[in-house]
């Protein structure tokens, strides 16, 4: 009986300890995904990997840029953008034409 | 570790080396090494270029004509004159020039270095499945026991699947090439292009049975 008791409690403490790791997890990833603002920059042209390359060589040099993802499918280039920090739509629309490619439309996060 | 990739691609280069023309201009600030080898062992050739807008590129050119013993070096300029960009597609015309040297010793005159000039255009059309080129050059030496010539090359490919950013891409592709001055003035070569990052390269095998092998690193 006494076994049971106690085996009964480890096993509390040990979901206890699991779902507060999860919270805490839960609550970091959250707060990661905070740390930066999405733009979806919808590109015509975007059809070959080899010559997009420019759009991350370019895009990473900028210090506001986190992350950048090229979608030929959707063709498409999302940024992300580093939270407190601004990249307006004039200076992505000049970057990707410079590259030698067009912008046909531009979507933030709200 | 960047030059150490460049320098031993600089060396691969110059062992084996005939004629790609994909991408004359780069991405602002770009710089790109294209090895090419002519299918027919004629010619190998060599060009560097750097990008400073994505308008245009400047670069260095070298070419070895095996049967005819002489060396083409070269400052060449190529202008994107006009791309077209489409939701699913992209057309580019170009124009490329150069003026630079022929370097051959068995020519009638005293100086081995004759001055030549070259120039032609390109255009290209691509979507994710289909890819057609043109492109042609004539070669105007100043003087000298070497011809004026001209070439032309043109090539259709597809894509027998399409990948996504990142991904090993594949094109299958025939190429054709014309020189007014060669017997066979007409040269056919099936080949497969492989690229992934910012490394392509191209196998094949001519009608006559010469390899082509051609390499383009982009920096």
């Amino acid at each position: 009986m006494k076994n049971l008791m106690f085996n009964q409690k480890v096993i509390k403490i040990v979901l206890s300890l699991l779902l507060f790791a999860n919270v805490s997890f839960s609550q970091v990833i959250f707060a990661e995904e905070k740390q930066t603002e999405e733009v979806i920059v919808k590109v015509d042209g975007l059809v070959c990997d080899f010559c997009s390359r420019s759009l991350e060589k370019v895009f990473t040099k900028k210090e506001q840029v986190a992350n950048i993802e090229v979608d030929l499918d959707a063709s498409q280039v999302t940024l992300s953008i580093k939270k407190g920090m601004t990249l307006d739509d004039k200076v992505i629309t000049q970057l990707i034409t410079d590259s030698g490619y067009s912008v046909t439309k531009i979507i933030r996060d709200k | 570790m960047k030059i150490v990739i460049f320098t031993v691609l600089f060396i691969i280069v110059l062992l084996f080396n005939d004629f790609v023309s994909a991408r004359p201009v780069s991405y602002p600030g770009g710089i790109t090494l294209m090895q090419m080898n002519d299918n027919d062992n004629d010619k190998n050739s060599l060009h560097l270029h750097y990008s400073p807008t994505a308008k245009y590129s400047i670069g260095y050119r070298a070419e070895y004509w095996r049967e005819e013993k002489w060396q083409l070096h070269a400052l060449q300029f190529n202008y994107l004159v006009k791309r077209w960009n489409k939701p699913a597609e992209q057309a580019n015309f170009y124009f490329k020039s150069g003026l630079g040297f022929i370097n051959n010793p068995s020519n009638a005159l005293d100086n081995d270095n004759q001055a030549v000039g070259f120039a032609g255009v390109a255009f290209d059309w691509e979507t994710r499945r289909l890819f057609a080129s043109y492109e042609n050059r004539i070669v105007k030496p100043d003087s000298g026991n070497i011809d004026s010539f001209f070439t032309q090359q043109a090539r259709v490919g597809i894509a027998p699947y399409i990948g996504k950013y990142g991904d090993l891409h594949t094109w299958l592709m025939l190429q054709v090439d014309h020189h007014s001055k060669k017997q066979d003035k007409t040269l056919i070569t099936p080949l497969v292009r492989f690229f992934k990052d910012q490394y392509l390269t191209e196998f094949g095998i001519s009608e006559k049975g010469d390899v082509l092998f051609n390499l383009i690193v982009r920096f």
